[in-house]
């Protein structure tokens, strides 16, 4: 315990054709009442782009509360980085 | 003050040119997102800052505002006004690639850019650009300071062009690796940086410079004209703004030649390091049952297992890889999932190495087998798909020296010889600056010190010293260590960690070589 306790699961999407053009945005957010209530993340960072990659972590922490809540409450945490514009073109 | 009349007249024109530059530039700069009080982290996570203001430079605003032909004006604008304002608050900036550095470089309390929008590129140059017949206009690349080495690979390799070499990874900003002397990755190529042929670099009160060698002339007055920038032709110059990090204006922008795209044909060799020993040293790589004996590769490395270094014990993997002229191949397509090296693996393998440091060699052993088994030998493809983007996350360090190559034998011997030592004396704590840092104390445990700057081992430098073995730090500082030299970078790893009230973190010894100091 002593060794992973720092340790969380990952879950990442990100297409290896895209490079990032943000650094990494991250959000704490909580789905609630068994998902009644879902949370919505909407980058404003993007600046009109799409997103490079999508992390969701889920900590031991995150795990203890799902489970003591029965579920109830359920956290995670989200980061996101911002794809670039299409770079080619003429000077 | 007196202002001579010759100064008034250059402000004057100076302040015309640039009213009328932006008078014939159709964007404002609409394209910088700004943010006070930001937190900076390098990617690595071992660098953090909070900055006064930190600005995302995009070439167009967010309804699209200047996409299209030469929307590079709109982030080259964006720019030119935040010099323009930093200059008028006394503030410093400094421009930011990929965050790559392990060490402060690139952390300014003032204002930081990120550049990684900034990816408009262009391949191929009308001949009325050049200056010269000695480079082939359609094999010119004009790429935007915050274009990555992906990007640049995807759409070269989209016209039958190459790079002609990278840092071993698609990661970086070409003008991060470049202005971080990045190294290359291909024999007799050279680094980065030795292949760009001129840069656009934004100076002080928004003059701007088109940057290239006076030995080796490649663009026309008429290409400066169109950036609207004033050529300088200077070799000095040019040495002195390449590599730069970040501390010569911003380089907006960079050109080079590309290559005709070729294959990379790889083929890897497990065997023990003393067979490997003398090839590391002199290229001379006919007994490792290579294939294309005679042939010298475009890439040699060694992985050495530096508790396996003996005979028997196969503690080296050997890649070499083969320059193929282009062609088609069937290529594996993989899976939509794959599974990779997780966000915490160096994290928890730190803790458990530090809980069990009797594990490390069969770790180090067990990352041996991993290349052996990463891929089905041998491997074709461009140089984009042999080496990867090097998206591994999380908290992670490296440290490189440079060493002759008549020298490499035996740096790795004496590597080996510490590593044994510095498994049984080094902890890892994170939160020192050291990062990884003596933990228990010994006479000389401060040798055994990583530096904060994760660039050298002081021990390896002193060992190697000893042996009279020349060396360089990654960042190009070296030469033989004298007695000064180590003095000096105790005494400045001591202020440092001082002034970070660090000093106590485990480094006891420290505060022996301070009273020497």
């Amino acid at each position: 315990m002593l060794i992973v306790s720092g340790a969380c699961a990952h879950f990442r999407v990100a297409p290896d054709s895209l490079s990032a053009a943000t650094l990494e945005e991250r959000r704490r957010v909580q789905a609630i009442a068994w998902g009644a209530l879902e949370p919505l993340v909407a980058p404003a960072n993007c600046n009109g782009n799409g997103m490079a990659s999508v992390m969701v972590t889920m900590t031991v922490t995150d795990t203890v509360v799902a489970v003591i809540t029965l579920g109830f409450v359920r956290p995670v945490t989200i980061e996101w980085t911002c794809a670039k514009t299409q770079g080619m073109g003429d000077l | 003050v007196k202002v001579s009349r010759r100064e008034a007249v250059k402000a004057c024109v100076a302040t015309a040119a640039l009213q009328a530059a932006d008078l014939a530039w159709p964007f404002r700069s609409v394209a910088a997102a700004e943010r006070d009080g930001f937190r900076w982290i390098n990617k690595h996570q071992n660098v953090e800052a909070t900055v006064w203001r930190h600005y995302d430079v995009w070439n167009h605003g967010a309804e699209g505002a200047g996409v299209g032909p030469a929307s590079w004006r709109g982030g080259f604008t964006a720019l030119r006004d935040i010099l323009q304002e930093a200059q008028a608050r006394g503030r410093g900036v400094r421009a930011v690639g990929r965050r790559w550095s392990l060490s402060p470089v690139a952390v300014c309390p003032d204002i930081m850019i990120n550049t990684m929008p900034l990816n408009y590129h262009v391949v191929g140059l009308p001949a009325s650009d050049l200056s010269t017949s000695r480079v082939d206009p359609s094999r010119l690349v004009f790429a935007q300071c915050g274009t990555s080495v992906l990007e640049l690979s995807l759409t070269l390799e989209s016209k039958g062009l190459s790079l002609p070499t990278s840092g071993a990874s698609n990661g970086q900003t070409i003008c991060g690796a470049i202005a971080t002397g990045t190294h290359g990755s291909a024999r007799r190529v050279g680094a980065m940086q030795d292949y760009i042929l001129g840069f656009h670099l934004l100076g002080d009160d928004g003059r701007h410079y088109w940057v290239e060698r006076a030995s080796k002339p490649v663009v026309s007055e008429a290409f400066c004209q169109r950036l609207g920038a004033t050529l300088r032709r200077d070799d000095r110059l040019f040495r002195a703004a390449v590599v730069s990090f970040g501390s010569f204006g911003i380089i907006h922008a960079v050109l080079f030649e590309a290559v005709p795209l070729y294959l990379l044909e790889v083929h890897r060799r497990r065997l023990d390091w003393p067979t490997v020993r003398d090839a590391a040293a002199t290229l001379d790589l006919d007994h490792l049952r290579l294939p294309y004996r005679g042939v010298e590769p475009f890439h040699f490395e060694v992985a050495v297992n530096p508790y396996s270094a003996k005979p028997g014990q196969r503690g080296a993997v050997v890649t070499a890889m083969y320059k193929q002229p282009y062609r088609e191949f069937a290529r594996r397509r993989a899976g939509d999932v794959t599974m990779v090296p997780g966000v915490d693996l160096l994290a928890v393998s730190g803790r458990l190495a530090t809980v069990l440091p009797a594990a490390i060699p069969a770790g180090v052993n067990s990352m041996l087998n991993a290349m052996m088994h990463m891929h089905a030998l041998p491997v074709l493809g461009t140089h984009r798909e042999i080496f990867d983007t090097t998206e591994l996350v999380g908290k992670s360090l490296s440290a490189e020296l440079g060493v002759d190559l008549a020298d490499a034998g035996a740096a790795i011997d004496t590597f080996s010889a510490i590593a044994a030592d510095v498994r049984r004396t080094c902890d890892v704590h994170e939160r020192s600056v050291g990062q990884v840092s003596a933990a228990r104390m010994n006479d000389d445990s401060y040798q055994h010190t990583i530096t904060e700057r994760g660039t050298v081992l002081l021990a390896n430098r002193c060992r190697l010293r000893e042996r009279e073995v020349g060396q360089a730090r990654h960042d190009g500082v070296g030469g033989p260590v004298t007695d000064a030299h180590v003095a000096v970078e105790q005494r400045e790893r001591h202020v440092a960690l001082e002034e970070q009230g660090q000093v106590g973190i485990g480094l006891a010894a420290s505060r022996r070589h301070r009273a020497q100091l």
